[in-house]
């Protein structure tokens, strides 16, 4: 018991010192790719290696992480609340283009993982791939997907949607502010709603809103998922 | 520091309080999200007040990378998947991610203009 406790607060202490560090540097240099996530999962790896660490022993030891994972999911009410008089204003528009978003988002999913015959689990765990983060996870972890893969499949995903998006939506000439902003925060989440803002204070907002109803429905449809596919 | 400490436990209630219904009535939802509508709709009810909640909930967010070194670090289990298979997990998520991005914002644009239409006709009559 007390190895356990001391493997936590070890733990604890090496990701957050090192995120600290990973902060500074981003803050010192402000490039993209110094994002404290890459820098940090770098800088872990090395050490966990570097020390001979196991993997094992390290995961186990940040329970702690993922009950502050629950407390954010939590604390996304307050930006929803923050954006309420919007979300009044456009509820019809916003539910119907996010849903339609999310549920096609699921179907290519399957669709492309049959085609190309990848696994279940895979598919599993591509499944949430446009959805925040911490949501993603705990649908993954619900659905019997495997996490950490999540987590890596939802970066990316924001990465092509922030790389190709933008273009796309000015190629097929939409022009509709409320569009825009929804479409970067259903399959961007957080990192497309701060490209929205580029564009303004409504594309913005709506990219933030959009996020939170994409987990809200994502995570509505998932039960379901598990009934037709599984 | 008491205020903060304050903040965080308010909305650690609403966490297991999320938590507590999914149990009771296994929903098969996950507790988190159950706790995040029921602060909304406490925000809105005014039941909560923002005040006692905002500050922390910005830190969360703000810091919210942090939360997913751990995952991240997992990563270093599954290279051999990203060796053999990264082709075809990239096409699929580049694809599908575009798919998403495009149908959301097509439906929300036709949407849009057919209220707006709607709005100009009803005015003419």
């Amino acid at each position: 018991m007390e190895k356990m406790i001391d493997n936590i607060l070890l733990c604890t202490f090496i990701t957050v010192a090192s995120y600290l560090m990973g902060v500074m540097v981003f803050q010192k240099f402000k490039k993209a790719w110094l994002n404290p996530l890459y820098t940090c999962t770098v800088f872990i790896i090395c050490v966990l290696t570097l020390f001979h660490l196991n993997f094992t022993g390290y995961t186990s030891g940040t329970d702690l992480f993922s009950l502050l994972m629950g407390t954010a999911t939590v604390s996304l009410a307050v930006p929803l609340y923050k954006q309420f008089a919007l979300i009044k204003k456009n509820f019809f528009i916003i539910v119907c283009a996010v849903m339609t978003g999310t549920l096609t988002g699921v179907a290519s999913i399957v669709l492309l993982t049959k085609v190309l015959h990848m696994n279940q689990e895979m598919m599993i765990s591509m499944i949430p791939k446009s959805v925040t983060a911490p949501i993603a996870l705990s649908i993954s972890q619900s659905l019997g997907g495997i996490p950490s893969l999540t987590v890596s499949f939802v970066f990316v995903s924001a990465i092509f949607s922030l790389a190709i998006g933008p273009g796309l939506l000015k190629y097929t000439r939409i022009k509709s502010k409320v569009a825009k902003g929804l479409a970067l925060g259903t399959s961007a989440q957080a990192i497309g709603a701060k490209r929205a803002f580029d564009w303004g204070e409504v594309e913005g907002a709506m990219g933030s809103i959009a996020m939170i109803t994409a987990a809200l429905c994502m995570s509505l449809i998932a039960p379901f998922l598990i009934y037709f596919y599984l | 520091m008491v205020r903060y400490f304050a903040q965080f436990l308010t909305i650690l209630v609403f966490y297991l309080l999320g938590n507590g219904l999914v149990t009771w009535f296994s929903l098969p939802l996950s507790g988190s999200i159950v706790g995040m509508v029921l602060l909304f709709i406490a925000l809105i009810l005014g039941v909560c007040d923002l005040k006692w909640v905002e500050s922390v909930a910005q830190l969360h967010i703000k810091h919210i990378t942090l939360l997913f070194i751990p995952f991240a670090v997992g990563i270093w289990h599954f290279t051999r998947i990203f060796r053999n298979e990264g082709v075809k997990l990239s096409a699929i998520l580049a694809v599908s991610s575009l798919v998403v991005l495009f149908i959301t914002a097509i439906i929300a644009e036709i949407i849009e203009t057919n209220s707006k239409r709607g709005k100009r006709n009803g005015e003419n009559d």
